[in-house]
């Protein structure tokens, strides 16, 4: 217990208490608090324990950089885990937990692990968790990572909704601070349309710590009212190619349940023209023994907690410092009552010290910190002593601010693959030379300071209105502030003392383990990165990469700007699974596709199956029965009287123009020229491999003008591949294509009464069999729509298929069933549609599956003798011609009783050898007893009669089967003709 | 017996009246009631074609991105020399036999789409929730028109003239699915769903 809320300052709303638990116990907070500012408000110092090591843990940082105090809020379904403290707005009723203890944050048993922390170096769960070998997956693993882990995710399904929006603006700027505010602003007086991404909760940036320039900074905002697009809570979090940005905006993460109607969070997909990276610098850590202990924070987040949030990290605290900046620290503390320990600054000389010394503050120059000393989790004192000596002084105090330097933030700008180089002025890498549209400004540059971040900032939205060809306006004004004289710093890493000195905090990776890791060949960063796990957690490293870059290079006695930092990947912060799922979760994961008589299906008992974005009836059950009885009895009235179905979802393509013909003769492996007009033909459709690759029909409507039919599943594929051909290689030709698979439903009658249901329907036809004989096609009136009547059958009996447009769907198909009563007409769905089909023996996706050329199916006999077509010559490769290839059959149990099984493989009688071939499709026959199915063969038309044994290892089956003929009804197909 | 109406593929789930956030208008939408009929110039024929159309319907052949809009009549750029025609299916009934094939190949698509009107203060803001096109006027202003993907399904966007909204049209069978994006997208703006009817005749 040892912060605690000071009687004045901050920008908090002290006339509003906000209750919330911490572990369950009650603590108070006030508006404008974060998690993290209350905590240490209500005297929380342990938050949380380490990942490895289970050390305690407090909170470092004041943003989202925070590597140790990460949070489980909410309970239930909105569970939510390993959230930063510091970016967690304080709303009444908000319940957050510890994370990665048991049985409680005090006392948690894993945290042995630290006793044996000297034999636990990097590599050693891989070193010794080896033998045996078996072990590790079983045993090891799960134990391991049950003991290191952050929270846990919740079960249930996310009850808030997400979204994603693609936003456009001739400039996007990141960051609000005095740079972003700036550069925003002389865009948008420019005329650019300007979006202003902030993560935080209030725009500002620095400045909010900053008191006295709190009414330029309400100026800065005020004008950018109304013609900027203001984005606060939304994080930048990865920078793509074409000027695309990612950024997420947290609408609901700040209160207790999202708004109704609005998404928790939304994912934008920012294209911009011109960016304006001002993102501000991190300040890091320095790597000294027992830099983890709660009390320990960076020194910027002590000013931020005290100017922004009116809350002392301490009683007396100490400060450790290389630079001037962080001065400013125990100068702000020291005026607001807080006792200042100690200022430790390894540097021999500065002008901040000598001030700080005038202001009676102890300084003590030359010095570093070499040790914490904790009692109950917490530093109650810190080691200190002269460079260079051995001798350490011991310094009361319960916090230490500590500041390493200020690191820019770069990510987005690597990612934008802006090179990074090394500034000697500040020890730290910034954006190089910059080529493109992406700019960064301010303090993200290195340019410290917040009128010399703001003048920055105006010049780069000056700079890309400019390149946008805007003219620029007056000059923005920029904060009165004093230009203060600095002492450079001098760059501090490490300090050479024994015990854990830690470079990443969230992976419990310290100073040696890089140091093992040179040692043991890891030498480049990115493998001592892998090595170690260093700058791997959802932090990112960011307050300490660049500390462990530094390690590494003394290690290799190399400067740091030979090193580098480890790769900079999307996302910069870590993003929330929702938002990146958006709305397309669920049953809007993809859309879907309703036939046009979707409600009258699903009125009459349909049982929908969805194939591809279609939902199509399987079987007309109103109990909900899909058995193979319903399926059976609806093949069955059409085998014996008639049938119809819904075949709305073929592709259906509009071929026309003087070339046509012409162009069919070269996409089809048979011939469409010859195809007589009013009459249709089955087509092949080859790729170039040839490989079977769809098949439909062709109609001639009149001698120009074609319709195609593709597969429901191809419909899309077939189109894309005529059009690929037409456009580029035989862009002579005059041919339309037009996709109206929409315009047109289409139901297939079928069976011996087929023609005497129709004949009542349909008027402007003769449907006689002379008149009208199998596979002609006509214009009519179905049940007074003018349509088309096409005499093709997938059934095998006797068929037409009328199509009508999509809006009469309903009333030409209850038409046809009102006419087909006398005959008990059924509706049948897809099951029983592919019973009738494998009894026909006619193949679809099952067996045209990209593997299988025309002769393998038994269609050789159709592709033209002479002339081109696409897969004509790749399909005359020997190696598809041979008579081994698997080929279709027929196949029938021995036993009728027995059951085939698709993807059943065909093996010998023995049981023995290699698997000759699968089955590619089973039915209960309709027509017959039993199991029928189809199979591919290895040479299997000339193997009609023999025996086999088809092997189902997924069911543990074994079948014994009759190679026979594919076409198991009707072989002389005599019935499609009468 | 006589041939009904065309029924809508929306009928029945797309009703009339308020959704989402109660109390605001953000966004309005409607179902168009209109013929569609796409045309496409045989090869060298898109002169004779626009002087058909014009001779027709009073409009020619939109430019790429484009559209032409008179009275109860719009063609929207759908390919090159390629136009879809929006108008009440009496003006288009003619059309059908009257433009030579030599001329053009001229297809009934009535039966294959669903249009949408997409109007309100948010309506952009509500589409820029699936559509990846800058739709801020000073990009895409009235007369442009624009074949993308909204939602994951294949749109063709229509802005017309005199800040009306948008006019999206997308293959029927995907309708209600867009239809409930839309719903969707525009809750928190307040949504109110329009009694279907003709376009709005540009005044």
């Amino acid at each position: 217990m040892s912060g605690y809320r000071l009687a004045a300052g901050g920008r908090i709303d002290r006339g509003v208490t906000l209750p919330f638990t911490w572990d369950g116990r009650v603590c108070q907070g006030h508006g404008g608090d974060t998690l993290a500012s209350a905590l240490l408000a209500n005297g929380v110092r342990l938050v949380g324990r380490s990942f490895k090591y289970h050390r305690p843990r407090g909170i470092i940082t004041a943003g989202p950089e925070e590597p140790c105090a990460l949070v489980t809020l909410s309970v239930g379904a909105r569970r939510d885990a390993n959230t930063p403290a510091p970016i967690v707005e304080l709303f009444a009723g908000l319940q957050a937990e510890s994370q990665n203890r048991w049985p409680s944050l005090k006392f948690d048993v894993m945290a042995v692990n630290s006793l044996f922390a000297s034999i636990m170096p990097a590599g050693f769960y891989y070193k010794t968790f080896m033998w045996p070998p078996a072990f590790w997956e079983r045993v090891y693993e799960p134990m391991i990572r049950r003991a290191a882990g952050l929270g846990r995710a919740a079960q249930e399904p996310d009850p808030d909704h997400y979204e994603h929006e693609h936003s456009h603006c001739d400039v996007l700027v990141v960051g609000a601070g005095a740079a972003g505010l700036s550069a925003a602003r002389a865009a948008a007086d420019a005329g650019a349309r300007v979006i202003l991404v902030e993560q935080d909760y209030e725009l500002g940036g620095g400045l909010l710590v900053e008191p006295a320039l709190e009414a330029w900074r309400r100026a800065a905002i005020a004008a950018l009212d109304g013609r900027v697009r203001v984005l606060a809570r939304t994080t930048a979090v990865g920078a793509y190619d074409h000027g695309v940005f990612a950024a997420v905006e947290r609408i609901g993460d700040h209160l207790p349940k999202s708004e109704p109607h609005r998404a928790r969070q939304r994912l934008h997909v920012i294209r911009a023209r011109h960016a304006v990276l001002a993102t501000g610098a991190v300040e890091r850590l320095v790597a000294f023994p027992d830099n983890d202990r709660p009390g320990v924070m960076l020194a910027s987040a002590a000013r931020a907690y005290a100017n922004r949030w009116g809350v002392a990290v301490g009683k007396r605290v100490a400060l450790f410092t290389n630079n001037d900046e962080a001065y400013a620290t125990a100068t702000d503390l020291a005026a607001a009552g807080v006792e200042i320990a100690a200022i430790v600054d390894v540097r021999a000389e500065s002008q901040a010290a000598s001030l700080a010394l005038k202001a009676g503050l102890p300084v003590r120059l030359d010095h570093e910190v070499c040790g914490i000393s904790a009692a109950r989790g917490g530093v109650h004192g810190i080691h200190i002593r002269r460079i260079g000596t051995a001798k350490s002084e011991y310094v009361s105090a319960d916090a230490l601010c500590v500041s390493g330097g200020y690191s820019p933030q770069v990510q987005l700008a690597s990612q934008a693959r802006t090179p990074l180089a090394w500034s000697e002025a500040i020890a730290a890498f910034v954006p190089g030379v910059e080529a493109g549209p992406v700019r960064s400004a301010g303090a993200a540059r290195g340019i410290f300071g917040v009128r010399e971040a703001a003048a920055d900032g105006e010049a780069a939205g000056r700079a890309a209105a400019a390149a946008l060809g805007l003219k620029s306006a007056a000059p923005v004004p920029l904060p009165d502030t004093a230009v203060p004289t600095h002492t450079p710093l001098a760059p501090l890493w490490s300090v050479d003392a024994p015990g854990k000195a830690f470079v990443d905090l969230q992976n419990d990776v310290t100073a040696d383990d890089l140091r093992l890791a040179h040692r043991e060949g890891y030498s480049h960063i990115e493998h001592a990165k892998r090595y170690t796990t260093f700058a791997m957690a959802t932090d990112q490293g960011k307050i300490g990469s660049l500390v462990g870059s530094a390690v590494l290079a003394q290690a290799r006695g190399e400067p740091v700007a030979a090193v580098g930092l480890p790769r900079f990947r999307p996302y910069t912060t870590p993003v929330a699974w929702g938002a990146l799922a958006g709305a397309d979760v669920g049953a809007h994961f993809k859309p879907e596709r309703l036939l046009p008589l979707h409600d009258w299906h699903t009125r009459n008992g349909a049982v929908f199956v969805k194939i591809g974005l279609w939902l199509r009836p399987l079987v007309y059950s109103p109990s909900g029965d899909t058995g193979w009885e319903p399926v059976l009895a609806e093949a069955r009235a059409v085998r014996r009287s008639v049938g119809m179905t819904d075949v709305s979802s073929l592709g259906k393509i509009d071929v026309q123009g003087p070339d046509a013909a012409q162009f069919l003769d070269r996409i089809y492996a048979n011939t469409a020229s010859t195809i007589a007009v009013g009459k249709s033909r089955y087509g092949l459709m080859l790729r170039e491999d040839g490989m079977l690759f769809d098949d439909g029909t062709i109609a001639r409507l009149s001698p120009d003008h074609f319709l195609i039919t593709a597969t429901t599943q191809k419909s899309a594929d077939v189109l894309e591949h005529m059009e690929w051909h037409l456009q580029t290689v035989w862009s002579d030709l005059d041919v339309t294509l037009t996709n109206v698979a929409d315009h047109w439903a289409q139901f297939a009658v079928a069976g011996p009464n087929a023609r005497r249901v129709l004949e009542a329907v349909v008027t402007g036809l003769d449907l006689s069999n002379t008149a009208f004989p199998f596979m002609a096609l006509a214009e009519a009136r179905i049940a007074d729509v003018p349509g088309r009547v096409f005499r093709i059958s997938f059934s095998g009996e006797q068929a037409y298929e009328v199509a009508v447009p999509a809006g009469h769907a309903e009333h030409v198909w209850t038409a046809i069933l009102a006419a087909g009563k006398p005959h008990g007409i059924v509706p049948y769905g897809l099951d029983a549609l592919n019973v009738l089909r494998i009894e026909k023996g006619h193949v679809t996706g099952g067996e045209i599956n990209g593997q299988t050329t025309p002769h393998d199916l038994g269609l050789g006999g159709m592709l033209k003798k002479s002339g081109d077509f696409v897969g004509r010559t790749l399909g005359q490769r020997a190696g598809l011609l041979e008579s081994s290839r698997l080929q279709l059959v027929g196949l029938a149990p021995t036993d009728v009783t027995h059951r085939l099984r698709g993807g059943a493989h065909l093996v010998s009688l023995a049981g023995e050898g290699p698997s000759q071939g699968f089955v590619t499709a089973t039915c209960m026959a309709a027509e017959g007893k039993g199991w029928i199915g189809l199979a591919l063969l290895a040479g299997g038309r000339a193997r009609h009669g023999e025996r086999l044994i088809a092997a189902s290892p997924v069911y543990g089956e074994a079948v014994e089967v009759t190679v026979i003929t594919p076409h198991h009804v009707d072989r002389e197909n005599a019935r499609v003709r009468t | 017996m006589s041939a009904p109406e065309p029924r809508s593929v929306l009928a029945g789930s797309f009703t009339p009246g308020p959704r989402g956030k109660p109390g605001v208008a953000g966004v309005t939408l409607m179902e168009l009631r209109t013929g569609l009929v796409e045309i496409a110039a045989r090869r060298g024929q898109e002169t004779a074609l626009d002087t058909e159309l014009q001779r027709h319907l009073g409009l020619g052949l939109p430019e790429p991105g484009h559209a032409f809009e008179a009275g109860d009549v719009a063609a929207l750029w759908m390919a090159p020399a390629t136009a879809m025609i929006l108008a009440p299916p009496a003006r288009l009934d003619p059309l059908l036999g009257a433009i030579a094939p030599a001329v053009a190949a001229v297809l009934d698509q009535s039966g294959g789409f669903a249009a949408l009107r997409i109007s309100g203060p948010m309506a952009s803001a509500a589409l820029a929730k699936g559509c990846r096109l800058d739709l801020d006027a000073r990009v895409f202003p009235g007369g442009r028109v624009a074949r993308s993907v909204i939602a994951q399904v294949p749109a063709i966007l229509y802005r017309p003239a005199g800040d009306v909204g948008f006019d999206v049209i997308v293959p029927a069978t995907f309708a209600r699915s867009f239809a409930e994006f839309l719903c969707n997208a525009a809750a928190e703006f307040g949504c109110t769903i329009l009694p279907a009817g003709p376009r709005p005749v540009v005044s």
